[in-house]
């Protein structure tokens, strides 16, 4: 990373007809080559934010900048560099993927089909069809293919992988992993903690307009447990996981046993060897959960 | 203009260009086919004949005061074809008006449109040009549809100049009524609306012109002034030939209609 700030909000918000404020005080940088995840429930704010970057709507107060540039004065030249993946892709259904393609590309001034076959190719994507004719999964793949055909700068997706299955999933990750070692940079917004995981540098969480916290993901995920459930034979067993090291929230109603597990699972595997377990289930946690227990171990820690 | 402009004012000539055949033809035929069933001199007089008996609130609303001018091939054309083409015509400038921002918006497709390196001005500035272009082929196709019906009816003495004059007449208030659509679709955005507000606007304007020229002394004379169809004039421009002012007049509001869009669409947010 050049450390250069690629997108950079202060204090930017919005409010919509009927004081319905969507967004409140967003102060957020991100850098050039970083994959930068924006995260939060649905009405968060998150697509608001996206569509104040390209100037779709206008702020009530406050600033966002684009390569240094003004969002809102200097736009045209922020787009010229911008590949966009709008959360709900609405395309013209009777074209074919392949004349969007060149209408979108003559727009930016050129298309570079080569990128664009490759592109296709690896995402196992039939340009000659109309978009009245592709599934969701496939609507999704061309918008992909949209974005990113021209190498911009700045890939902004929302909610890129909704309707993509996993095989795709993980074809878009060496996308963004490769658009991430070509010095550019991916803001993108999810609600998907593996996704998260897999391709993010940072992420910021977004709760009713509102910053929650800006976090690196390899910090964040020290914080990672599993939500367990235990059921045993007998009411007294899994008395001894309360002391076990990676413990916590423990809480037993006779037979059942639950508890919030961290680290590695060899000594919990080890204890549990001894009893006579009928059922075992294991979750992961939210994002949000993630976020919580990270910042109630650091206010603990600082205290 | 650089390329990258261009680009949405070919695109918008390319998925539309059907269409303008579709209603170029549709439009050409209908009024071939008045040309078509005036077999010859004789009932243009059987006309002329019946209008004489017709009380004169009557034809002073179908013929403008002027039974004479009715029964002859030109004026029969003015009242039976281009009296409402106009209406006609607006059927098809208000669809393609919504095509320019409204219908986008509407569809959520605006959000990809102006995500790429293209101005919101430029946009409507291209789409509407193609759309004028492409209103400019429907009047040619429906002249040379109507040409045909002439044509088909070489008994009947028609000064084609004239009905040439007629169709081209047509243009200005259709760019009027595409501009206003795009005006509406510039400040409001929702399809639905834009949709209502500019049919409104035509069959009002249309109806308070039928009553003004049959009852040019009352409340709709004075309200003809704010009719376009009082600057179309559809009937009576074959006969006295163009209007210059109502020509000048209609394209300065469209261009006011157009600049009113522009400015309406950048400053508001898209999509909410």
């Amino acid at each position: 990373m050049s450390g250069t700030n690629i997108l950079q909000t202060e204090s930017l918000s919005k409010v919509y007809a009927k004081n319905v404020r969507a967004l409140d005080s967003l102060s957020l940088t991100v850098r050039q080559g970083e994959v930068f995840g924006y995260l939060g429930p649905n009405g968060a704010g998150k697509t608001t934010t996206i569509r104040l970057l390209l100037d779709l709507i206008r702020p009530s107060s406050g600033t966002a900048r684009l390569f240094g540039l003004d969002a809102r004065r200097e736009s045209l030249a922020i787009r010229g560099r911008i590949g966009y993946l709008p959360a709900e892709l609405n395309l013209w259904e009777r074209q074919t993927a392949l004349q969007i393609i060149r209408y979108v590309g003559s727009v930016r001034g050129g298309v570079d089909m080569p990128t664009v076959r490759a592109l296709a190719e690896r995402l196992q994507f039939d340009l000659t069809k109309r978009v009245k004719a592709y599934s969701t999964g496939n609507k999704r793949k061309l918008g992909l293919i949209l974005a990113m055909m021209n190498k911009p700068d700045l890939l902004i997706l929302d909610e890129p992988t909704s309707g993509l299955d996993p095989l795709m999933q993980q074809i878009f990750y060496e996308l963004v992993r490769e658009a991430r070692a070509e010095g550019r940079t991916v803001f993108l917004s999810s609600h998907i903690l593996s996704e998260v995981q897999a391709i993010c540098d940072r992420v910021a969480i977004l709760r009713s307009g509102v910053l929650q916290a800006v976090q690196r993901v390899d910090e964040l995920m020290h914080a990672d447990f599993r939500h367990v459930t235990v059921r045993f034979a007998h009411a007294d067993g899994g008395a001894a996981l309360s002391t076990l090291p990676g413990v916590s929230s423990f809480r037993r109603d006779g037979a059942l046993t639950a508890f919030q597990y961290a680290g590695a699972f060899d000594p919990l595997l080890a204890v549990l060897a001894g009893q006579s377990v009928v059922t075992m289930d294991i979750d992961k946690p939210s994002l949000e959960e993630i976020f919580l227990k990270f910042y109630d171990h650091k206010e603990g820690d600082e205290s | 203009m650089n390329g990258a402009t261009l680009a949405v004012f070919a695109e918008t000539l390319r998925r539309h260009w059907r269409g303008m055949l579709f209603w170029g033809i549709g439009i050409g035929l209908l009024g071939a086919t008045q040309a078509l069933v005036l077999q010859d001199v004789d009932s243009l007089q059987q006309i002329a004949d019946l209008m004489e008996t017709l009380p004169p609130f009557f034809v002073q609303a179908f013929a403008g005061g002027d039974a004479q001018y009715m029964a002859t091939a030109e004026g029969y054309l003015a009242s039976q074809f281009f009296s409402f083409a106009l209406v006609v015509f607006a059927a098809y400038t208000i669809g393609v008006g919504l095509q320019v921002t409204a219908n986008e918006e509407d569809r959520g497709q605006m959000d990809v449109l102006l995500s790429l390196p293209v101005t919101r001005t430029r946009l409507i500035l291209e789409k509407t040009a193609a759309f004028a272009l492409l209103t400019c082929g429907v009047v040619v196709l429906t002249l040379l549809c109507i040409a045909g019906g002439i044509a088909a009816t070489p008994a009947l003495p028609i000064d084609m100049g004239r009905i040439a004059v007629g169709t081209l007449n047509i243009l200005p208030g259709s760019l009027l009524i595409l501009t206003l659509t795009v005006f509406l679709g510039g400040l409001i955005g929702n399809r639905s609306r834009v949709l209502t507000i500019a049919a409104v606007v035509v069959i009002v304007s249309y109806v308070i012109d039928i009553l003004a020229v049959a009852a040019p002394g009352t409340l709709f004379g004075t309200l003809r002034t704010f009719s376009l169809f009082r600057y179309y004039d559809g009937v009576f421009v074959i006969r006295d030939g163009l209007n210059l002012g109502n020509v000048v007049l209609l394209l300065v509001v469209s261009a006011a209609l157009l600049g009113g869009g522009v400015l309406a669409f950048n400053r508001r947010d898209v999509g909410v």
